[in-house]
């Protein structure tokens, strides 16, 4: 496997590719200026990368996308709203933001757990119908729980019947609060270095998990789940603990997005970080069953420099800004729908090469990380 | 062994719980109201000074002139208020330094003639709807 | 005790809370100065109009590939054919029928382009179909902004380009197919063409699954391995399926437009495949099995929740729940067939 020719290269990195090879065209037609379109991408990768990097560890264990990780973003809204409310502003709004997620994206992510082991095999449309059957719940929620069965006290938030919160809320007292925390100018590019401190710590976690028993274990399971439970390892519990803890980051990466924007979405920021995360680190060339820390970077770029570009270039082709938007939402779904397809082939193709070996009776037998 | 555990998750829980409350009350924001108006509080009158400098919690300080009301934006329990009163002229004649510490409400309304007089009640909750 | 309980194991969990859900939303209904006949006609109106949409699943639960999620490729099929006949001036029963008959021809197109990827993967098909119906409805969201259709009801007046986000079908074919021998007593109004209709596609599909492929794509569903070692050509068996599905979508979405009395363009298809799935489902089909009674009792239990939770719980509420409501179950649904292994019910 390590002498891989340029053709192999090529293929395995068909995606991201020709992602490239699309943005590179559509960056002359949009007219950004190269500063411009970098200070873009800086502050978009310190915005994104920690919501992507979170769908690392579930892929890991073989369950596929997490669709489920709008559950911890929806976490991180409610512990928003929560602190915006109470006023709690600064470094110490962030932090008690966290916090208050971390109990409720643990129940959402047992509660997604749960309902993952009794559809094994179909785990990512089942995980993407508990996104719209919370989003049901998380509506109950914000627009009657708050207000009527949670105090709200700044009544700016509510709507006017005087319960339930507002469509757009203000995030004044947590904006920008990570970013401007150390905020480092390189030339003209003003970085948020914190934002990236902490995405770093989250990369050196996840290979830190991965050297763990834990994770070796979450690896055995994602490889075959028979084998897994044959060895002694308790693969219910260690799946659980994989969308746990996916989840819980899921929420915490919310925050960090929500505090860079600003402002929030009361009622579809959730449903929009699931589709864009999810999309981002299939554009950076990761699979339904192998993702990296390289991917989610890649990806993240490429799909946000196509977010980017695309209105103004369809501006200057076709006169609409409108159809570059359209573009790109079709892009988001069909690299979604394209990834799904190549890995289903892929998995037909190993199976039946697999079947063609065991036929011909030298099957070596194939390596399961124990 | 299982009752260490136990003791362990307790004190973890305990830690936790202790940062939430220490964040709360740490990063709560809180509205403060400068005031420099007339107040007469049962029998006594407390007048209004020509003009003020004042300083929150030894920041750059703020002017304020008679009849003025001026909002101002602090994070956390503890803080310190420095009023310099001065003459038409512009020359400090009085100055007092105070400490006070917030509640957990949201709005504070600091009456400056009240506090350079020395009464208790310089500083009290301000309810909306109220003046 | 043990009665109840039978009851229960037969008529299938979810079907019995819905059922008395919806039993009680008709008891309360009176309570909410609501009158009951209109209700029931409403619900009855939206069951016809709906129907066909939901059959359109039946085909690939049969041959074992899973819910249509992709149903807005077929739903697609119907706007164009719509469209055409909008554009085409062409009125009534005529315009009905032309706006069905082209868009078949567009429907088995995309049909056989989506079965052919649907077989490559076998074990993901929902997943895929998902969102093989997104990015075509994203995909024709840009298509519809440069088509090149004439007719002043569907484009934009003034300055902007491509098609209305709705187009109007009142001066084509409103109502023509609802108001076809339909009667009314008092509040109560009876769709009875949309029925026949309904009657007469459901009667089709029955007589499908008796001829030779029917029973053929039934055992490719029940059993491929068996289907395959009998000489039966599986892949063909569900690409016919995928085609059907796609066409039975095609047609329920001209019938919906008929009684709705908008075509719904751009983002409009999205999410129309998942109310679909959800009413089959509570009508007690499951992941790969599915009857035609499945649809008729799915539909008129999920019509019946989606006509009543607004019009009673607005009232004594004050306040609309009604989306929330209708996420929660259709969405708690289809999570509840996913995570379980049922046989189907009768």
């Amino acid at each position: 496997m390590k002498n891989k020719s340029f053709k192999d290269i090529l293929i395995s990195n068909a995606v991201p590719i020709i992602f490239l090879v699309l943005s590179a065209a559509a960056i002359p037609l949009s007219g950004f200026t190269t500063s411009y379109l970098i200070q873009e991408m800086v502050t978009r990768m310190g915005r994104n990368c920690f919501l992507v990097l979170s769908l690392l560890i579930p892929i890991a264990a073989g369950m596929g996308l997490n669709f489920g990780m709008v559950l911890g973003a929806m976490g991180g809204q409610i512990a928003i709203i929560l602190v915006t409310d109470w006023n709690i502003v600064g470094m110490q709004g962030l932090l008690l933001a966290a916090m208050i997620s971390t109990p409720i994206s643990l129940a959402l992510g047992w509660l997604t757990g749960e309902i993952l082991n009794r559809a094994k095999g179909r785990e990512m449309v089942t995980s993407f119908m508990l996104g719209f059957f919370m989003n049901g719940v998380y509506q109950f929620i914000v627009l009657y729980g708050f207000g009527m069965v949670i105090p709200v006290e700044n009544h700016a938030m509510l709507l006017s019947r005087g319960f339930g919160i507002r469509n757009a809320i203000n995030l004044q007292g947590v904006r920008q609060v990570l970013d401007k925390f150390l905020m480092v100018d390189i030339g003209p590019i003003h970085v948020p270095m914190a934002a990236f401190i902490v995405i770093a710590l989250f990369c050196l976690f996840i290979l830190w998990f991965n050297r763990t028993k834990l994770g070796q274990d979450m690896r055995a399971v994602g490889q075959d789940m028979a084998v897994a439970k044959s060895a002694g390892i308790a693969v219910d519990r260690t799946r659980i603990i994989a969308i746990i803890i996916s989840t819980v980051l899921a929420g915490y990466g919310q925050i960090i997005f929500l505090q860079n924007i600003g402002t929030m979405n009361t009622y579809n920021a959730h449903e929009q970080a699931g589709i864009f995360a999810i999309a981002s680190l299939l554009i950076g060339g990761a699979t339904v069953s192998r993702a990296t820390i390289t991917n989610v970077f890649v990806g993240v770029m490429l799909f946000h420099l196509m977010f980017v570009v695309s209105p103004m270039a369809g501006k200057t082709l076709m006169g609409q800004a409108q159809l570059g938007e359209y573009f790109r939402v079709f892009v988001s779904y069909g690299i979604i729908a394209l990834a799904l397809v190549l890995h289903a082939l892929r998995r037909r193709m190993d199976k039946e090469r697999e079947r063609q070996s065991l036929r011909g009776g030298d099957a070596p037998a194939p390596a399961n990380g124990h | 062994m299982k009752a260490r555990r136990l003791v362990v998750r307790a004190a973890a829980l305990f830690l936790f719980v202790a940062l939430g409350v220490f964040l709360f009350v740490n990063g709560k924001g809180h509205d403060i109201l400068l005031d420099n108006k007339t107040v007469t509080m049962g029998d006594q009158t407390y007048e209004a000074f020509a003009s003020a400098l004042i300083s929150l919690d030894g920041k750059k300080a703020v002017e304020i002139q008679r009849r003025e009301r001026l909002p101002e934006m602090l994070v956390g329990k503890n803080h310190v208020i420095r009023v310099e009163v001065m003459n038409r002229g512009g020359k400090v004649i009085q100055t007092r330094e105070e400490k006070f510490s917030l509640g957990l409400d949201r709005t504070w309304l600091i009456s400056l003639p009240m506090l350079i007089s020395g009464d208790a009640r310089w500083i009290q909750v301000f309810k909306t709807g109220e003046n | 005790m043990k009665k109840i309980r039978a009851f229960i194991e037969a008529a299938g969990l979810p079907r019995v809370i819905i059922g008395g859900f919806l039993v009680l939303l008709f008891a309360v209904a009176p309570l909410a100065q609501i009158s009951v006949a209109r209700s029931v006609s409403d619900t009855l109106v939206r069951m016809a109009m709906n129907g066909v949409m939901v059959l359109a699943l039946v085909p690939m639960v049969q041959s074992g590939c899973g819910l249509n999620f992709g149903l807005p490729l077929g739903i697609i099929a119907g706007l164009l054919g719509a469209l055409l006949s909008i554009e085409l001036d062409i009125t009534g029963f005529a315009g009905l029928f032309f706006a069905m008959g082209v868009s078949l021809p567009f429907a088995a197109i995309f049909g056989y382009g989506y079965g052919l990827i649907l077989n490559k993967v076998k074990g993901d098909e929902m997943m895929i179909a998902t969102y093989v119906g997104f990015s075509s409805v994203s995909l024709m969201c840009i298509a519809w902004q440069l088509l090149p259709f004439t007719s002043p009801i569907m484009i934009w007046g003034y300055g902007g380009s491509g098609l209305r986000v709705t187009v109007s079908v009142s001066e084509h074919w409103l109502h023509v197919l609802s108001d076809f021998l339909s009667f009314q007593i008092g509040n109560f109004y009876f769709p009875t063409g949309m029925f026949l209709f309904l009657a007469f596609m459901c009667f089709l599909v029955w007589g499908f699954f008796r001829t030779k492929i029917g029973t053929a794509m039934t055992a490719v569903g029940s059993n491929p391995e068996f289907a395959r070692a009998s000489g039966i050509d599986v892949d063909k068996m569900r690409t016919i399926s995928v085609v059907l599905s796609t066409m039975l979508g095609a047609i329920g979405i001209v019938v919906y437009q008929q009684s709705f009395g908008f075509l719904q363009l751009y983002t409009g298809p999205f999410y129309m495949a998942f109310p679909a799935v959800a009413a089959l489902l509570l009508g007690g089909a499951s992941v790969n099995k599915a009857t035609l009674f499945n649809v008729i009792v799915g539909t008129f239990l999920y019509q019946g929740i989606c006509t009543m939770t607004p019009s009673v719980i607005n009232s004594l509420l004050q306040t609309d729940m009604s989306e929330m409501i209708r996420l929660i179950v259709s969405n708690g649904m289809i999570i509840y067939a996913l995570t379980r292994k049922v046989q189907v019910k009768r």
